[in-house]
């Protein structure tokens, strides 16, 4: 009947099951990798793989744990880059959905523009971008944020547009504009702009990441990941991607968490 | 009520409201005459779709009738609904689940402006009212339907309206769960003497609730018969029991199959 609760039931896939908890999510996935990297590292070592082509696991780990503290401060800076741009990508386009939710013809030029933009390989746009701001980390904060709004919008927007019968309610009591926005408009959208988040902020370190290929801060994942390779440093190479996946798997975290926390009062989000 | 000219808690005359649609227009509702006294409880029961949600709904200036007017204690609706005079209680629950059970109740009165710690003071008296006074940090999802369609009678009760207007509110739920809300409502009505209309589309909740019943046809929308219900108040749970009880729902149901009749 109303429309949370429509995308509740969507939402109860991605629920975990707890019961079966240690053997499917973690245990499986543990012996998958774990077998995969034996495989890798005996691969390499009895087939006398050269390092520069494809060095073994054990070597890569070697060469992580000591670099370690620098690449944390590369995966700090594409991770606060790719914040930035998540954050002003989000806000211009949440805002802009709030906006002309109301305004049919509006609405409809600027979702088809959006669907455009997310057609577009993204990465095409980085030179436009450093005509605008150089070859600069500011580039690659716009870049993310061409990436992620339109993504942000079509969300935002579907948020925006349904009505239901909480708008009857708030015209009864007789609520203004802005108990109307803060009472009903926003929370309803939230939940679609937290599904917006799961698929824009892991978005938002590929963006970053290949944009930095092309240059920006020289400190960066991207740029740490194209210099090592022109001079061959295959294992550093390595050790950074281990890097961008852990950033992955952190951001993807983090949303999951803010996920959990401000749809708390959504029925989906409880365990059984 | 003394004064032949009091006031009335709600009144229709020649309400007519016609939908535009593709398939054809639809007259929802055709010269509804309606009276309720102050502090009267008025049923209006008949099939689904004979308009007696757009009824309600043009009471409480949710849509507009084509033509006729309708007062609300003497005034317009919009101006009534300005004026805080009626709440509303919906078919659905219609919480809001992203609030607690104590923030849903003080809604109305925040938008009125109503300081936190006074909202939440009535908000706890309305909810001691509906017995959920236990369940103020409850998120609507943790309660029954039921329970839920409590919180909201709390919530439209909240700013001491002095009519009620309720659509099918007991529509959706089971009929053991019906009639003790049914109990319920007329132990809160006993408290407030506020004037109700009440949409159902049960003949037993009609008759047991209500000082009158108004029995609509379906297509065009209008009420063919109005039945005074003359069982004494306070209703209980003795009341179901009584054979004029069920006199009055046998007529109630004759009623209804007429008005279908005549379509």
């Amino acid at each position: 009947m109303t429309r949370t609760e429509a995308i509740g039931s969507k939402d109860a896939r991605s629920r975990v099951d707890w019961a079966n908890f240690p053997v499917g999510v973690v245990l499986i996935p543990t012996l998958f990798f774990v077998v995969l990297l034996t495989i890798w590292e005996l691969a390499v070592r009895l087939g006398d793989v050269h390092v520069l082509m494809l060095p073994a696991p054990s070597v890569i780990w070697v060469k992580f744990v000591e670099d370690f503290d620098i690449l944390v401060e590369l995966a700090r800076n594409t991770g606060v880059e790719s914040a930035k741009g998540v954050l002003v990508g989000s806000v211009i386009a949440i805002t802009l959905a709030a906006l002309v939710h109301g305004i049919r013809w509006l609405n409809q030029g600027l979702l088809s523009y959006s669907s455009t933009v997310k057609a577009l390989p993204v990465v095409a746009l980085y030179p436009v971008m450093t005509v605008f701001f150089g070859v600069t980390s500011k580039a690659v904060v716009a870049m993310v944020c061409v990436g992620v709004a339109p993504i942000m919008f079509t969300f935002a927007s579907r948020g925006f547009s349904g009505t239901s019968e909480h708008d009857d309610l708030m015209r009864s009591i007789s609520a203004g504009w802005l108990t109307r926005m803060t009472a009903l408009v926003l929370p309803r959208a939230l939940p679609y702009v937290m599904a917006g988040l799961r698929t824009a902020v892991p978005l938002s370190i590929i963006i970053a990441i290949i944009s930095e290929y092309f240059g920006g801060s020289v400190s960066t994942l991207g740029a740490y990941i194209r210099r090592e390779s022109t001079m061959l440093h295959t294992v550093q190479v390595w050790s950074a991607i281990v890097m961008a996946c852990l950033l992955g798997v952190l951001v993807f975290v983090a949303v999951s968490m803010l996920d959990r926390y401000f749809l708390r009062w959504h029925a989906s989000r409880q365990e059984a | 009520m003394t004064n032949e000219m009091a006031t009335l808690g709600l009144q229709a005359s020649g309400v007519g409201k016609r939908f535009l649609s593709k398939g054809g227009d639809v007259q929802a509702l055709e010269a509804v005459e309606l009276e309720v006294a102050q502090g009267g409880f008025t049923s209006v029961i008949g099939p689904s779709g004979c308009g007696k949600s757009t009824l309600l709904k043009a009471f409480s200036d949710l849509l507009e009738p084509s033509t006729g007017e309708l007062s609300v204690n003497g005034k317009s609706p919009a101006e009534a609904r300005a004026a805080r005079e009626f709440g509303v209680v919906f078919q659905s629950p219609n919480l809001l689940p992203w609030r607690t059970v104590l923030r849903n109740v003080t809604l109305p009165l925040q938008v009125m402006g109503v300081g936190r710690l006074t909202r939440n003071q009535t908000a706890n008296e309305m909810l001691e009212l509906v017995g959920l006074a236990s369940f103020t940090r409850h998120h609507p999802w943790q309660l029954s339907g039921g329970m839920q369609q409590r919180v909201a009678i709390a919530r439209a009760l909240s700013t001491n309206p002095s009519v009620l207007l309720m659509d099918e509110p007991f529509g959706a739920l089971d009929e053991i769960t019906r009639d003790r809300l049914n109990l319920e409502l007329m132990r809160i009505w006993g408290k407030l003497s506020a004037t109700i209309l009440f949409i159902t589309h049960s003949i037993t909740e009609a008759v047991f609730l209500s000082s009158q019943v108004a029995v609509m046809s379906s297509r065009p929308g209008r009420i063919t018969r109005l039945i005074e219900v003359d069982l004494p108040y306070p209703r209980n749970a003795q009341t179901r029991d009584m054979p004029e009880f069920y006199e009055l729902v046998i007529e109630v149901r004759r009623a209804l199959v007429e008005a279908s009749g005549a379509t």
